[in-house]
């Protein structure tokens, strides 16, 4: 006859491996899920107060490899390094529309523009903009055209462009297109069509 | 006796068979030393090979023998087809493949692979952290590791077929006052030709062309292409046509079709039954090329170097979930490689495996080689066709002796921009999307020679894995590969350059 310490023991035991084995499960269970996609779940700005006015954009196009010049009506503020900035997040909203020529992911934006001596201008993009962003010398190199030349197209004296991600130097945008130089406007212009 | 100058000579009675002997024992040194001089001697044993076409690309590795036994290195295999790493542990080889483990004992003739277990036919060999398996369980192997994956083994010749990828030829006889013998293949190939006394051979090393029984050899009964014959060995498939002439071949510009015929043609037009995308070697014109080009010695003074981009630790893009970039850019540059040296170019690569190299790594490479000619290739999801980039630089105006390190292409870019519009011309011409810009491209500024960025995408129309598509790669290779031999004269050759 089994002595009943020793049994009590075994269903402790038994009941302790089922234990651990439905934790390991659930946890195993939980890492297989899909990751979510990139999304911005910061709360969303309100939108600038300023008077609406006309702007240029150079939107970039993926098919051909160059820059088309559109206008489009944006309400700017006053202060020229928020107008800046709300013409670049004008672009961005361009390149989320689902018939983009150059799409973006969902959630890319630009959070910040300063301006150096008037002739830098530095961007601060959200992680999500690089993060989410396709890989590929055109792709990459349209995004930061694009972006260049719109800045110089509406702050005349813009000739160079620095990208940051999150306030921080990055040296790829994703994996091709170097940020640690400013970018050219001069190259940009190369690609307007 | 001594002469006045103190030789001694042997006395006049000294037996004549010691002279014969003496004159017989030179007589072999001599033919022995002749011999040991003559090309021939000095060719080098032919090193053992297998040959792996996948899909995605094609490579051969060393075989080695031990103990009887032919062996090859599995890390070797696997590198091109996935994700692979390995460790030794002691006596434990612990291989990882993508997401599946695998560990094999040294000296021991089993091997746990994922759940299950498979015997190799011999003991397991680890020597310098490089595992070697037996060649002959190597399809047992391969099949645990990639389970969904059809593989063929020509185990006599050394050759694996994976994922379907075999060649299949037609051969047609056009017989006639000058017959002609039209190779249809299933898939472009670019084979090795060489013409000599009593036939032509071509050659096929890195594409998976293989006979059915019935093709191993067939007596044409003709009196100009008399027979064809197939074999292949030690990783490679050739095909053998005889004839009492001196033969040329042609091939098509899709690389599908290779018509060989005797040497002296009837103009174009009056020989029946000729195909309409050759022509004969006096009309280049007609749209075909001889292809004996492909035997033509290396010209060393021109080199090309080919630099895969990413690499090791950087993955590059992600072209789909499984296929980075790195690894579409490592197969084109091994076909291009190909296609350029089978055109008599000096190629090298800067990585021919998963290396890392920093940019400045990989331009101070370039720089100390010379080369006529830099390619970087990359690769990426989105888009079609190919993208071909040369620096955005200034160009230099006037001869410098030093150049600026970061801006050393500089004094190139006029050429490069030539060659990436030539490039750009030649995909056009095969119907392929191509778009040349001018970017500055890291490490293209550095490169103290003509450099172009090569993105490769997906075909026009088709899914982004067709980026690695063997016939889709290969068409790409053939139109640069024939841009940069047209461009060869206007490049700078090794010693202009240095």
């Amino acid at each position: 006859m089994i002595p009943r310490r020793l049994l009590t023991a075994v269903c402790v035991l038994v009941v302790g491996v089922l234990g651990l084995g439905l934790y390991v499960w659930r946890i195993v269970r939980k890492v297989r899920q899909p990751a979510p996609a990139l999304v911005d779940m910061r709360p969303v700005p309100p939108p600038a107060s300023g008077t609406p006015a006309e702007v240029v954009l150079f939107v970039a196009d993926d098919s051909d490899g160059t820059l088309h010049r559109q206008t489009a009506s944006v309400t700017l503020p006053e202060e020229p390094a928020k107008r800046e900035r709300e013409i670049l997040r004008a672009l961005v909203a361009q390149y989320q529309e689902n018939a983009s020529t150059h799409p973006l992911g969902a959630g890319a934006d630009i959070t910040d523009v300063y301006l150096v001596n008037g002739k830098l201008a530095v961007v601060d993009a959200n992680g999500i903009f690089a993060d989410g962003h396709r890989s590929g010398i055109l792709v990459e190199e349209l995004t930061l055209a694009s972006l260049a030349q719109t800045l110089a197209a509406n702050l005349p004296g813009i000739t160079s462009m620095k990208l940051l991600v999150d306030g921080k130097e990055r040296p790829t945008l994703a994996g091709h297109a170097g940020l640690n130089e400013p970018y050219s406007v001069a190259d940009a212009n190369r690609l307007v069509k | 006796m001594r002469t006045p100058a103190g030789l001694r000579l042997r006395p006049a009675s000294a037996s004549g068979a010691a002279r014969r002997g003496f004159f017989a024992l030179s007589g072999i040194l001599m033919l022995a030393l002749l011999w040991a001089l003559s090309p021939g001697a000095q060719t080098p044993p032919e090193v053992k090979q297998i040959t792996i076409y996948a899909a995605q690309t094609s490579y051969s590795l060393p075989v080695i023998t031990h103990d009887g036994k032919e062996y090859v290195g599995l890390l070797e295999v696997l590198e091109p087809l996935g994700a692979v790493s390995a460790s030794l542990d002691g006596k434990k080889w612990k291989l990882r493949f993508n997401n599946l483990e695998a560990q094999f004992t040294a000296d021991k003739t089993k091997a746990k692979i994922a759940r299950g277990e498979v015997e190799i036919g011999g003991p397991f060999l680890a020597e310098n952290g490089r595992g070697q398996i037996p060649l002959a369980a190597l399809p047992r192997v391969l099949a645990s590791i990639l389970p969904n994956r059809p593989l063929q083994f020509h185990a006599a010749a050394r050759r694996l077929f994976l994922d379907k990828t075999e060649i299949h030829f037609a051969a047609e006889l056009k017989p006639g006052a000058n017959s002609q013998i039209q190779l249809t293949f299933s898939a472009p190939v670019n084979p090795s030709i060489a013409t000599e006394p009593g036939g032509l051979r071509m050659l096929f090393r890195r594409e998976p062309v293989v006979a059915d029984k019935s093709q191993d050899k067939q007596n044409l009964a003709d009196k100009t292409i008399s027979s064809l014959g197939y074999n292949e060995s030690n990783g490679s498939a050739e095909l053998t046509i005889h004839s009492p002439l001196p033969l040329t071949a042609f091939v098509s510009s899709d690389h599908k079709t290779i018509t060989v015929t005797p040497e002296v043609l009837p103009p174009l037009g009056q020989a029946k039954g000729q195909p309409q995308t050759f022509g004969p070697p006096n009309n280049p014109k007609a749209g075909g090329k001889p292809a004996n080009t492909a035997a033509m010695p290396v010209a060393r003074e021109f080199l090309v170097v080919i630099d895969a981009a990413h690499g090791g630790t950087d993955r590059g893009g992600a072209i789909t979930d499984e296929l980075a970039e790195k690894d579409v850019a490592m197969a084109f540059a091994r076909r291009l490689h190909n296609e350029l040296r089978n055109r008599g170019i000096a190629v090298r690569l800067v990585r021919d495996g998963d290396a890392t190299l920093a940019l400045e790594q990989r331009a101070e490479i370039v720089n100390a080689a010379v080369p006529s000619l830099y390619l970087a290739i990359h690769a990426a999801g989105s888009g079609t066709g190919v993208h071909i980039f040369s620096s955005s630089l200034t160009p230099l105006t006037k001869p410098t002796t030093f150049l600026p390190w970061d801006t050393a292409q500089a004094a190139f870019v006029q050429t490069s921009q030539q060659v990436a519009n030539a490039v750009a011309t030649e995909l056009l011409k095969h119907d392929v999307p191509a778009l040349s810009l001018t970017m500055s491209v890291a490490p293209l500024n550095a490169i103290a020679a003509p450099a172009l960025a090569i993105e490769v995408t997906s075909p026009a129309g088709k899914a982004v894995e067709d980026i690695s598509s063997g016939a889709y790669q290969q068409s790409l290779c053939t139109a640069i590969a024939t841009a940069i031999a047209g461009m060869r004269n206007q490049l700078p050759h090794g010693e202009v350059a240095r």
